[in-house]
């Protein structure tokens, strides 16, 4: 399991069906390749935290991962939009990656929208546990 | 051979006394120790940022202070009326066009560790001073 297992995990759950709107997860690098940004969409970093050997009460094999979604509309409302929509797709849902399972938690931080060039976006930091 | 311990409740009431003697004083250290060793560690991150891998805003990493706010509450981290401390927002979460840093998530990550095992090993030492 490493970042890229966890953070596609993350996209599929995000874009999962029924879609009522179009696809709006993305990693960096599907941005880039888009060319053109969407007019809304979520980007999604994964970092995986200290493992649990460094961790006190550390014990077993379970992960933590830090996941940080960026909420990132043409306008301000569409940011809003973005975020209360990824939250509900990520707030204490489970996420399977292999055969092991765990929660999002609730964001940690959640940092507010804010101008970003010609977009509005603002992060919110989540944690899982894996 | 034979061992005899023999203890009096006067000596726990002695223990006691010193324990609130000395508690105060033995938990401000600890927090301010932690926070002085969050704000190296996300400092030496940011440092690794501005001059190993780049020459931008290099007086970022110099506006991260630690400050008391509160008998055991510290605050630690870039100070926005010095250099580019201004900048933290952005370096730290990053915008759409370029990734976070993370600088302060990851140096938490790393005194969350100790500050507990600190916190322990304070307590034992109140009761079986070393």
């Amino acid at each position: 399991m490493n970042a890229a297992d966890v953070r596609a995990a993350v996209i599929a759950l995000l874009n999962a069906e029924p879609v009522t709107e179009s696809a709006f997860g993305y990693s960096t690098g599907q941005l880039a390749e888009l060319g053109e940004r969407p007019a809304g969409y979520t980007e999604v970093v994964v970092m995986e935290r200290p493992r649990p050997g460094q961790r006190v009460g550390g014990a077993g094999t379970t992960h933590a991962w830090r996941i940080v979604t960026r909420a990132v509309g043409a306008s301000e409302a569409l940011a809003d939009e973005i975020r209360a929509r990824a939250r509900t797709r990520l707030f204490e849902q489970s996420v399977t990656v292999g055969d092991t399972s765990g929660f999002i938690t609730s964001p940690n931080t959640d940092n507010p929208i804010a101008e970003d060039g010609e977009y509005f976006s603002g992060p919110s930091e989540w944690s899982l546990h894996l | 051979m034979k061992i005899t311990v023999r203890d009096t409740l006067g000596d726990l009431e002695a223990d006691f006394r010193t324990i609130a003697r000395r508690a105060p004083r033995d938990m401000a250290k600890v927090v301010r120790d932690n926070a002085r060793e969050g704000n190296r560690l996300a400092k030496a991150f940011a440092s690794e940022q501005h001059t190993m891998f780049g020459d931008e805003d290099i007086t970022y990493a110099p506006s991260f202070t630690v400050e008391r706010i509160a008998r055991y509450t510290y605050e630690y981290g870039p100070d926005a009326a010095i250099g580019d401390g201004s900048q933290a927002s952005g370096y730290e979460f990053g915008s759409i066009n370029s990734p976070g840093h993370f600088d302060l998530a990851r140096s938490l990550d790393i005194i969350a560790t100790q500050f507990g095992l600190d916190v322990d090993d304070m307590v034992r030492s109140w009761f079986w001073p070393s």
